[in-house]
């Protein structure tokens, strides 16, 4: 009895010891909250003033800070619009399409998306027949929501089984049949929004040849089309760098691209 | 059939009598007459004799002379023994029939016969076709091709009127057209729509091969001579440009016997007409001037619609029903996409589908909603087509169709309707919403794993402790609930319970739940003594609660005791054992 004892004093001593680091932690994360809202809000000021670049600027520099996805998806929206200001439509549909991917109910950014894509002289991104509509409906809600409704679920679940030892019953088991099929059935969406959500995080902005390395000698002899989703597998050079080449993975195989002619929206990885 | 048996007979004859030798092969050919009337069936004959072996190796080729089906050979063996020496010989015969197109000259020239190995020359013959001029005096043939020229893709008619002299229609009894171009022609296919025949149809015999229906068309003045006519017509569609050339058709009319068991009918009276060859000119459809929308209708055709209802609410659907009637290719052309069709940007349209397509008429239906209450009409359905006689392009629609368009305001379904398309864009996201949601999928996955292992481990640990609590509680705590829901199941039949009847049965149901028997078994039973461990008192109680309950039930307008007292009872029997 004395050994638990002895060991429950340890387990609380090191709880104790952990908490100033995660105190730290949570600190420094309130810190880098702090400092996005501030730069978001120089952002939406530049904006208001007409200085569209410096907007910019600030915009996709957000985008490298460590932001979830309630933060990111209205910089990406905002950033959408600034580009549509000027005229890119291209870079203004991937910004929307990646805004609509974290807010994907929001009814503004689909406006703007779809407008985008009308003026860069796509199809719309919701055709409207069975499977956009299927497409629309699961990536309506979004992972973390998921997640939670997957928690409260589990939650129900042990409270079924609980009330089930002690009385029986059999709504108490069609409870926690039916408890288990919403799990189940809440992991499967997961599943598919988190692996759309990850899949394909880039679009090709200006039609680009494909080269076979990251330089102009070698080409493939097929093109990226403009509004194509691919997947970056390397980089050479910094994002935004001139003279960077990402080597990307879409419809037409693999191939290096220069970096202006893709819009990347991966989350930055430090 | 005579010469089958001969031969039978021949050869049985030659199988005794050995076959012989020693004479050496001939070759003839000749022509079943030299001068035959147009149209009349005239024959190449090729013989072979004294040959065991042989065949034509090939014809010759003469313009305006075609060389139709070859038959045989048909072969006859003869044996005969002068001063008794044996003698056998063999004959094979080949026919040839030939089509003269025209009246004229016609020279065959020599052509190969292979016999026994060995390369033999026919010779030369002549052959004179002439008019049947007693047929042409008698007959009448008309055939025309309208219209003489068409583009590509237009529809033309083929009309052969044919017929003899009214004196004798009475005496033909036999018809025959020859059109060399039946079967098959070049840059043309035939297309459904022949209009039902107005007069009486008749059979006739096609190339001398087929029958065909024809229509009647009694007896009319041409010339000035009466003429029993009859009508052919088809419709054919140009599907390449070109030049299409009729060769002369040829009407031949005859009385012939009826023929009996042993003879073929046979001509009494046979005569011949020909007419006078078509020509049909197809040009290409023209590249300039030519529409985007064009449907690939060609022809004069108008456009005529209805809608199915003219008073809707917005977003409702409308059937427009259009019909195309006129001489053009009609069942050829696309149906108009209304999707992108100038006019109906404020409808939606949700597809055409045809209901009937002809020679002279097609109908289909198109499915449009209209989305605003400010439109008042159904545009014209344009068909952009290629008008031959005007030699372009040019469209074809239909009449506007007046409706009138509620609006849904104020029904609560207006965010139903698409969203109106914005020309601009919302303006900039001002709120900024932290959440614990990481923006990468990869976070979740990880979510996803922690929620199926705690899931997986309520089931487990659930398995696992669910024995040993329940092994802990009171054991008698499943009879307690069996008993207490016995309780409120009497309780609530005897509030929903109408008379006595059901009252009983109620009773009955809650008597049979305690004792695991049927309600039926308690109907008419009593309580034994010391059964179920009940005081004599309680089972006095419960039967006479029964007698008077089945008093009543039987009795009609009593309900028998109060609602409080059975429940009081059913409590006491439960609490004393049941």
């Amino acid at each position: 009895m004395s050994g638990w004892r002895g060991m429950g004093a340890a387990l609380v001593v090191a709880l104790l010891g952990l908490l100033p680091l995660a105190r730290g932690a949570e600190d420094a994360a309130a810190g880098n909250v702090e400092a996005a809202q501030a730069t978001f809000d120089e952002a939406l000021r530049a904006y208001r003033a007409g200085d569209a670049t410096s907007a910019q600027a600030l915009f996709e520099g957000l985008l490298d800070a460590e932001l979830d996805a309630g933060t990111r998806g209205p910089v990406l929206y905002n950033l959408g619009n600034v580009h549509f200001r000027a005229g890119r439509f291209a870079h203004a549909v991937a910004a929307y399409t990646a805004a609509v991917e974290s807010l994907p109910r929001s009814r503004a950014a689909w406006d703007n998306l779809e407008l985008a894509r009308a003026k860069a002289g796509l199809d719309p991104a919701d055709r409207g027949d069975f499977k956009a509509t299927v497409q629309r409906l699961v990536m309506a809600v979004r992972p973390g929501e998921l997640a939670l409704a997957g928690w409260v679920l589990v939650a129900l679940l042990a409270g079924a089984c609980l009330l089930e030892m002690w009385r029986g019953g059999a709504w108490l088991k069609t409870l926690i049949v039916g408890c288990v099929a919403l799990v189940a059935v809440d992991l499967i969406w997961l599943h598919f929004a988190s692996a759309r959500l990850a899949a394909a995080p880039a679009m090709v902005v200006e039609s680009a040849t494909l080269y076979a390395e990251p330089n102009t000698e070698h080409t493939l002899g097929r093109r990226a089309a403009l509004g194509e989703r691919v997947e970056v597998l390397a980089r050479q050079g910094e994002r935004g760098a001139r003279g960077a080449w990402v080597k990307v993975r879409g419809d037409e195989g693999t191939g290096w691209l220069r970096d202006n002619e893709l819009f990347d929206w991966s989350v930055r990885t430090p | 059939m005579k010469s089958l048996c001969l031969n039978v007979i021949l050869l049985c004859a030659l199988t005794l009598a050995g076959w012989a030798q020693g004479q050496s092969a001939e070759v003839s050919a000749f022509l079943s007459s030299g001068v035959v009337k147009l149209g009349a069936p005239v024959q190449l004959v090729v013989v072979i004799e004294g040959a065991s072996e042989g065949r034509i190796k090939s014809l010759p080729s003469v313009p305006g002379l075609r060389f139709g089906g070859v038959y045989g050979p048909s072969v006859q063996r003869f044996s005969s023994s002068i001063n008794g020496r044996r003698t056998v010989s063999q004959k094979s015969t080949w026919r040839v029939e030939l089509e003269p197109s025209a009246v004229g000259d016609y020279e065959i020239p020599s052509f190969e016969v292979e016999v026994e190995g060995e390369l033999v020359l026919t010779r030369p013959m002549s052959l004179r076709v002439r008019e049947d001029m007693q047929g042409a005096e008698l007959g009448y043939l008309e055939f025309n091709v309208r219209p003489k020229t068409v583009v590509d893709g237009q529809p033309f008619t083929v009309e052969i009127v044919f017929g003899w002299d009214a004196g004798l229609a009475s005496r033909i009894n036999h018809a025959n057209l020859s059109l060399p171009w039946w079967e098959r022609i070049a840059g043309a296919i035939e297309i459904e729509g022949q209009r039902a025949l107005a007069g009486q149809a008749v059979l006739i015999d096609l190339n001398g091969q087929q029958r065909i229906e024809v229509q009647a068309l009694g007896v009319q003045a041409r010339a000035g001579r009466d003429y029993q006519l009859y009508k052919l017509e088809r419709h054919y569609l140009a599907t390449s440009p070109g030049t299409i050339e009729f060769p002369q058709p040829t009407l031949e009319f005859a009385r012939m016997s009826q023929g009996s068991l042993f003879d073929n009918p046979r001509a009494i009276e046979q005569y011949y007409k020909s007419g006078a060859p078509a020509r049909l000119d197809i040009g290409a459809l023209p590249d300039d001037g030519r529409p985007i929308e064009f449907s690939g209708a060609v022809g004069a055709i108008e456009a005529f619609a209805d809608a199915s209802r003219r008073e809707v609410d917005a977003g409702d659907s409308i059937k427009v029903r259009v019909t195309w009637t006129g001489d053009g290719n009609l069942e050829f052309f696309r149906l108009p996409d209304l999707s992108h069709a100038p006019g109906f940007e404020g409808f939606r349209f949700y597809g055409a589908t045809d209901e009937e397509k002809g020679r002279y008429r097609r109908v289909a239906t198109f499915d449009l909603a209209p989305q605003d209450s400010a439109l008042t009409a159904i545009p014209p359905i344009p068909l952009t087509l290629f008008d031959p006689e005007l030699g372009r392009y040019r469209v074809v629609g239909t009449e506007p169709i007046p409706i009138r368009v509620h609006g849904l305001s104020g029904s609560g379904l207006e965010d139903l309707s698409e969203p109106e398309p914005v020309d601009e864009i919302h303006d900039l996201m001002e709120a900024w919403e932290p959440s614990a949601e990481r923006a990468s999928g990869k976070v979740s996955v990880g979510m996803g794993a922690g929620i199926l292992g705690s899931t997986l481990g309520v089931l487990c640990a659930a398995a696992f402790l669910r024995p040993r609590v329940r092994r802990g509680l009171d054991p008698t705590m499943p009879a307690e609930r069996r008993r207490a829901r016995a309780l409120k199941q009497l309780g609530r039949d005897l509030r929903g319970a109408p008379d006595a009847d059901a009252r009983l049965a109620a009773f009955c149901a809650f008597l049979a739940a305690r004792t695991r028997t049927t309600a039926d078994a308690w109907h008419g039973r009593r309580f034994e003594p010391g059964a179920f461990g009940l005081e004599r008192e309680l089972a006095v109680r419960g039967d006479a609660a029964l007698d008077a309950l089945e008093r009543a039930a039987w009795a009609a307008g009593g309900r028998g005791p109060d609602d409080a007292e059975l429940v009081a009872l059913a409590r006491d029997l439960v609490e004393g054992g049941l």
